[in-house]
């Protein structure tokens, strides 16, 4: 935060001048698994933990490859944090925002869960793990499985006695 | 590097032989970390030289092992369970978005499921409402269904190992006897960090005095016996005892020993008797005392207080500094106290958005002939006012209007009305209107369709210019929020009836709601 607050600074001349020099100087290459480079400014991108970490250990001035994001996933975050970055956005837009960024496709939305715990991006992990709690609420455990694929390795006795000891969780 | 990367690690799963996804996270933090190394993106990358030096500098280094993408093959198998290959932590994470009792059920999914529901992060939520309401309907039997609550919560608890919790919350009727319990539940609940924590112990009847439950002083304040640092509640948010004793004392222990506490709500304690709530860098947002009848004093000194709520006896009340207060619900007893107790708040009422008064009429009231309501100062900012009357048909709410009158930028008006079943008749009071243009919204909960209510929906009809809504509940709002609320009571009919007629008096673009 040091650092980056520095150059930042407009009326520290030395660092006014190392900002003109190199130019797009606030602007960070992020590097995908299928190697796309995405220019994204600093603001955007460090809404994920880890870049700031790397951008404030002074780690950023290179191309930051994310080998465990691909690009239409990384596309995806972007777009979010660009949208968050003004947290004083009003309030139901952003929320507007969101739960369409949210409908995608599950697979989509596991991407999307790994991306923000990789990046360690809160509110994103957040609205996707809720987007998933909520397909999986309101639901049987039968129909769970149905949905999510999930296979059963229980043996018929071991699921009624796991159901017996937790009685009152499967009450209707 | 170290600090970043544990902050990815949430700390509650344990590592599972090599498959621990924290540490996997950890490695491959620190493989970002270094710089890339091939070729092809450096040639890709450079477009200064000066920046291709520093590149070339750091090349010596080896190059990053790539994870092999096998997402690709994605497509072909749409089948594969792919909620069970995501990390333990995404899994909690997504858990913990759910009730417990969701959380729970998920553990019949798989042996993987299984294991992953103890470390919910979420809200364990005790409550049973339905349970509640039939024990209170005589259906159920109070003792049998107590001690099936105990037993969940108990192994709930046994079985939970996150090390961390959103919300530890018990609502059921409980009282001393099971002291022994409960207090085992704060302790569980304080080790895990809750940030909320609540108590509801609500009889579903009166139940005798000393028999309420005592929260465990000793554990927080007495330095010798005391379980818990007091680092242990510095993660604490809310605090909610309802029906549990409580001291002053203790309650002062926490606002100054939890730095977050946002949320304090405190009712039928009657072992509060003096609260002075006073630091400067107190957070706390929310302050409610309900219905601590022994409370003789209450001092308040609260920077980010937003919203105060105080229903007691009349007592020495200051309110010294709470420059952010914005919403304000206080008891006032019989109406001709409302000067009084609103005194000790003068100097906010001009920023107040939020006013709630819970009063009451008297019938045999000697002033009730000749009830002229004092001037009241103007209110501003107040958007929106509620009033909560215990009265009956011989009164008249017309003399109350001037607080209405008193807030010309009001936007919604809710009376709850407690009506006492006498039958005098009288004859309605007409007064003048006086026009509001930004009044949109009139709800009166508890409409009886006699004098007392409907003189006041005339001049607010009238007076309502721009009115957009008009909502008319005859039932009355004890019942609301219970199973009772809907049950048809023939007494209702009329009140129906006459809430119907209003209908030819609704302002241009208003709509008549009758619940």
């Amino acid at each position: 935060a040091i650092q980056s607050s520095r150059f930042s600074c407009v009326g520290f001349p030395l660092a006014y001048i190392f900002l003109a020099c190199k130019k797009k100087s606030m602007a960070l290459k992020l590097k995908s698994s299928d190697n796309k480079i995405f220019e994204v400014e600093e603001l955007v991108a460090v809404q994920s933990e880890t870049i700031k970490s790397l951008v404030e250990d002074g780690c950023a001035n290179n191309v930051i490859p994310l080998p465990n994001v691909d690009s239409k996933t990384l596309e995806l975050v972007l777009d979010w944090c660009k949208n968050h970055v003004d947290v004083k956005l009003d309030e139901e837009k952003l929320k507007e925002y969101e739960d369409k960024f949210i409908e995608v496709d599950l697979a989509v939305l596991y991407d999307l869960l790994m991306a923000a715990n990789y990046l360690n991006i809160k509110d994103l992990l957040n609205r996707a793990s809720q987007k998933v709690a909520d397909m999986l609420k309101g639901k049987k455990p039968e129909q769970i499985r149905e949905t999510f694929n999930i296979v059963n390795d229980f043996s018929p006795e071991e699921e009624e006695e796991i159901r017996k000891e937790n009685l009152w969780a499967f009450e209707e | 590097m170290m600090s970043s990367s544990s902050a990815f690690h949430r700390g509650f799963l344990k590592c599972r032989g090599g498959a621990c996804s924290v540490c996997r996270q950890r490695a491959s933090i620190r493989s970002v970390a270094l710089p890339t190394s091939s070729r092809r993106e450096f040639e890709i990358e450079i477009d200064s030289t000066r920046y291709s030096k520093i590149v070339l500098m750091e090349m010596t280094l080896p190059p990053l092992p790539l994870p092999s993408d096998d997402k690709c093959n994605r497509n072909d198998e749409g089948s594969k369970d792919q909620i069970s290959q995501l990390p333990d932590e995404l899994i909690v994470s997504i858990l913990s978005f759910m009730t417990l009792k969701e959380a729970v059920r998920t553990s019949v999914l798989s042996h993987r499921w299984k294991q992953l529901w103890p470390f919910f992060t979420g809200s364990l939520d005790f409550d049973d409402p339905d349970t509640f309401w039939a024990i209170a309907d005589r259906k159920k039997k109070m003792k049998g269904e107590r001690r099936k609550f105990v037993k969940r919560v108990n192994h709930v608890l046994k079985l939970h190992q996150g090390s961390n919790i959103d919300q530890f919350r018990v609502c059921f009727e409980f009282d001393n006897h099971h002291k022994h319990h409960i207090d085992g539940w704060i302790d569980s609940a304080i080790s895990k960090g809750v940030k909320g924590l609540e108590l509801d112990f609500t009889p579903t009847e009166a139940c005798e005095k000393q028999m309420l439950y005592t929260f465990p002083h000793e554990r927080f304040i007495s330095i010798k016996s005391s379980v818990f640092g007091v680092s242990c509640i510095k993660s604490l948010t809310s605090l909610t005892l309802i029906y549990v004793r409580v001291t002053g004392e203790l309650l002062e222990h926490f606002v100054s020993n939890c730095p977050l506490l946002e949320r304090l709500h405190v009712a039928y304690s009657e072992d509060l008797v003096t609260l002075k709530i006073c630091s400067s860098s107190l957070r706390l947002k929310h302050l409610n005392i309900i219905r601590c009848w022994e409370l003789k004093r209450i001092e308040i000194f609260a920077p980010n207080l937003e919203s105060f709520g105080l229903v007691a006896r009349a007592m020495e009340m200051y309110v010294n500094y709470a420059p952010r207060l914005l919403d304000v619900h206080v008891y006032v007893g019989a109406y001709d106290y409302l000067n009084y107790a609103l005194c000790p708040l003068s100097s906010y009422l001009s920023q107040l958005q939020s006013l709630t008064l819970d009063f009451y009429i008297a019938p045999i009231s000697p002033h009730s002939q000749n009830m002229e309501f004092p001037k009241f100062q103007t209110l501003p900012k107040l958007k929106y006012l509620k009033w909560r009357v215990s009265t009956g048909d011989g009164m008249s709410l017309i003399s109350f209007i001037s607080m209405i009158e008193a807030a010309p930028f009001l936007q919604k008006f809710s009376l709850e009305l407690f009506w006492d079943k006498s039958r005098r008749e009288r004859e309605l009071r007409k007064v003048m209107k006086y026009p509001n243009e930004h009044l949109k919204e009139v709800e009166i909960t508890g409409f009886v369709g006699r004098a007392i209510d409907i003189e006041l929906t005339v001049y607010l009809l009238e007076s309502a210019i721009k009115l957009e809504k008009l909502v008319i509940n005859p039932r009355s709002p004890a019942l609301v929020g219970t199973p009772w609320e809907f049950v048809r009571v023939e007494e209702n009919e009329g009140a129906i009836e006459c809430a119907k007629q209003f209908k030819k008096n609704l302002p241009i673009g208003a709509e008549l709601f009758i619940l």
